[in-house]
This record gives C-alpha cells, structure tokens and sequence, in this order.
C-alpha cells in the first residue's frame, strides 16, 4: 500500500486555514494569485491522489491488466481491501469530474448570455431600478463584458463615487476576475476543505478591483465612501433584512466594512504573520505536490514489477 | 476577521504607509471637489462616455452640456463634454432636445439595457447569485452597517 498517497487528500484542511489568513495579509493581487496557486494546486493534486487509488484495484481485473500487459496485480493487499477502496475513489473522481463539467457549462453558459449585451458599443448599461445595485457582467473571451448599474446606484453616489465605481467594475472586467472565482469554485468541487478558499478569494477579488478604483480616482477615500454609501444605500432600501450571505463568516465583520477600512487605512497591518502563513502554506504545498509525485513514481515502479520488468534488473 | 477590531474609533491616529501624504482639509469643500483632476483627458473615449452617461441618469432631468460638465467627477472641457454627447446621442444611447441655443440630452433605456433588465430580474430571483458575477457590494449585516457607519463618520470631520 502506498501510504503517500493519502497526503493529498489530507493536505487541504492544513493549507486553507493557512491561505484564508494569507488572503487578509498580503496584498490583494498577490492574495488572488496564492489563493488560485493553492486552491488548483490542492484539487490538481488531491484528484491526481484518487486516480492513484484507482489504479491498485483496478488491476485487479483481467481486462486492465491485459491493456497494462501486467504480469500480475499492482498490490499485494488482499483484493477484499482494494478493489472497495478503488471503487470509492473512482466514485469520487467521477462525481468531482461531473461537478466540475457541470459548473464549467453554467458558467459558459453564462458568459453567453451576458455576450448577448456586446452587439452595439458602450461598456454601461443603465437599468432604470430604485433599488441600488451594481456588477460586472463579464463577457466571452476576446469580448470586454459590460458593466450593469441601476438608477438607484447611481443616485446614491456623488459623481467622484459613481467614477469610482465605474473604475471598481472595469478592474473586474479587465482583469477577468471571473475566472478566478470560477478556478476557486472548481477547486472547492474536487476537495470539500477548498470550499472556503471561495470567500477569501471573493474578498481578494473585491480588494483588486478597490485598489485599482481608488488609484483610477486618484483617493482612496472617494473610493472608500464609495462602496460605504452604496451599501447604506442598498440596505435602506431592502424590505425585509436580508440573511446573511453564506460564504462569509458569521462571528467577523463583513466584507464590506474590511473593504474601506482598508482602503481608509484602519486596518491593522499583519503582515508578519501573513510571511508566517504564507511559508506555511507554501510549504504545505510543496509537501502536497512532492507526495503526489512521490506516489505516482511508486506507483510507476509497482507497475513496472508488476510487468516483470524488475526481474531483468 | 480580528483586524476589523481596531478600525471604529472616529479619529485617525498617524496615518499608515498605504495613505496617501494629502492631510484632508476638514473646512474644505467636500473632498471630491478639491481632489486634484484625475488626467481624464487621457482616458479612453469608452470610460469618459460611461461617466457622462451616468451623470444623466444620475440626473433624471434633460442636461445640457454646461450643466455635464458641473455633474461629473472630473473636469472636462466644454468641448470635449459636447464632442462625448454627441457620440452618445449618434449611439442611439441618448436622446436631444432644443434647450435655448444648444441642446439638452436625456439618456434612453437602449436595447443592452433591456436585456440587461432582463438578466437583472431573473438574476434577482435567483437564491444562488451567479459565480461569474461580482457585486459591488454584498449586504450588510445590522453590526456591519454600524460598524461601517462610524468608520464614514470618522473619514468625513
């Protein structure tokens, strides 16, 4: 049995505490690039981890051993304890694979819907709606995508805000942040630990597109005032409190308050302790990568015992 | 997260690296009118006719050029104001009418804007927003409006 294998299935629920604290501390474009390194990199490697598993009890029967010109099977484990344990792991690749299909066809589908928009020019697009609301519609690829804000938004703000907001959606477009939601969602389909990578990766997204906001207006403090007023505003408009968004954390302050103490410069910095979390998650990672490999050379040499080359040797 | 724990408190002790070296000017007009211009003259055509067009909107009222110019963040000359409504209103994305000399625009709900009402409904009634979009602000909760509440309070002496 090739006990390394099990790391990289292991590995996340270390590493995503480590990236979710990294997310506060470093900075946000950084942040977004760790957050997607790992959250790829933990799902790469724990799927690579179940095909491994596959592969043992798989070798169990005729068929694949002929096409693997095995000589005889990969594991000296009783079949009574592999062929479970591979039926499981293939269970799960093939629902990771299925969720992942599924989630990469919605999203496309998607991107199409909103490509519908791209016929005529302008990147705007006015709704005429009292409640205050505002996004990014990204559009497909090689098509900028446009921006989609309500009356009610707009009136909410003064005109330095509204070009901070305008500035705030146009970084979400231009720097295709979508995608890299859509990379943390994939992630947290194939491992259930990488499924809080996804708000910590929201929160460096939004971080990415204030910053360029506050640097597009030329002060932080418009932009900061900005996103304060647009909340205040879409809250005294809800009929009804709204519950709270289930990716974020009930016990902390929202992502909304972070946001423009951040860019107010109240936050206190932690950076510190984000080198700390970072080395940790980092090596974290290379220990993840380095026992995927480590099994898939196992591997390699059972498979190539089980050929019969090693009786050569 | 814990770093929110020291951000309520009203006055703002030494500014830290990220601020930018301007001390607000507290008895000063309110801080976008007396930010320095951002080079908007250099800024692709697309944005400044963004800008315009959501001053119209903002506005709710016919404009003229004059009164654009006085509704938007960055200045702009008079020129230029006019050069971009004129591009809008050959878009098809406002419409004129005769204002004393010149004239004065309105913004009209333009085909993208249907369909993007379209989009917008059906996105409303959807309990899981969609991955591929990013909201310029989540809701709050009644602790981060207060929270968010005194830090606005504080930025603005």
């Amino acid at each position: 049995m090739i006990y390394a294998v099990w790391v990289p299935l292991l590995m996340p629920f270390l590493a995503v505490p480590a990236a979710r604290r990294l997310a506060d501390a470093l900075s946000p474009v950084r942040a977004v690039r760790l957050l997607a390194a790992t959250g790829v990199g933990l799902a790469l490697c724990s799927v690579l981890a179940l095909a491994l598993l596959v592969v043992p009890g798989a070798t169990r029967f005729s068929a694949v051993s002929a096409v693997g010109e095995l000589v005889r099977p990969l594991s000296e484990a009783a079949p009574a304890a592999t062929v479970p344990l591979a039926a499981a792991a293939l269970a799960l690749l093939v629902g990771c694979a299925a969720a992942v299909a599924r989630a990469a066809r919605r999203h496309w589908a998607e991107l199409r819907r909103a490509g519908r928009f791209d016929g005529r020019p302008g990147e705007l697009a006015v709704l005429r709606d009292s409640r205050p609301d505002a996004y990014a519609l990204p559009g497909r690829p090689g098509t900028p995508g446009r921006i989609v804000v309500t009356t009610g938004m707009l009136r909410a703000l003064d005109p330095a805000e509204r070009d901070a907001l305008l500035a705030h959606e146009r970084a979400h477009l231009a720097g295709r942040h979508h995608l890299f939601m859509a990379a943390a969602e994939g992630a947290a389909l194939c491992h259930p630990a990488l499924r809080s990578l996804r708000a910590p990766m929201g929160y460096a997204l939004e971080r990415c597109a204030d910053e360029a906001a506050a640097s597009a207006v030329g002060d932080r403090r418009v932009a900061a005032r900005a996103i304060g007023r647009a909340a205040l505003a879409a809250r005294a408009t809800e009929a009804v409190p709204q519950p709270r968004p289930r990716m974020a954390l009930a016990a902390a302050a929202g992502p909304v308050p972070r946001r423009v103490a951040a860019l107010l410069g109240r936050s206190t910095a932690r950076s510190r302790v984000g080198r700390a979390a970072a080395a940790a998650l980092l090596a974290c990672l290379v220990v993840s990568g380095a026992a995927a490999l480590d099994a898939t050379s196992d591997l390699h040499s059972s498979i190539e015992a089980a050929q019969g080359e090693s009786a050569h040797h | 997260m814990s770093q929110v724990k020291g951000i309520s408190s009203g006055e703002s002790g030494p500014r830290p690296d990220g601020e930018p070296a301007s001390v607000p000017t507290p008895e000063a007009a309110p801080p976008h009118l007396s930010a320095p211009p951002a080079p908007s003259e250099r800024r692709p055509a697309g944005e400044l006719e963004s800008t315009v067009l959501a001053a119209l909107w903002a506005a709710g009222t016919p404009l003229t050029p004059g009164q654009v110019q006085g509704a938007i963040g960055t200045e702009l000359a008079r020129t230029t104001v006019t050069t971009i409504l004129s591009r809008l209103y050959e878009k098809g994305t406002v419409t004129r009418a005769r204002a004393g000399r010149g004239f004065a625009y309105t913004p009209t709900e333009d085909a993208p804007g249907l369909t993007a009402r379209r989009m917008h409904s059906e996105l409303r009634k959807q309990e899981d927003r969609s991955t591929a979009l990013a909201r310029f602000v989540s809701q709050l909760t009644d602790e981060d409006e207060q929270l968010l509440r005194e830090l606005l309070d504080g930025d603005t002496p």
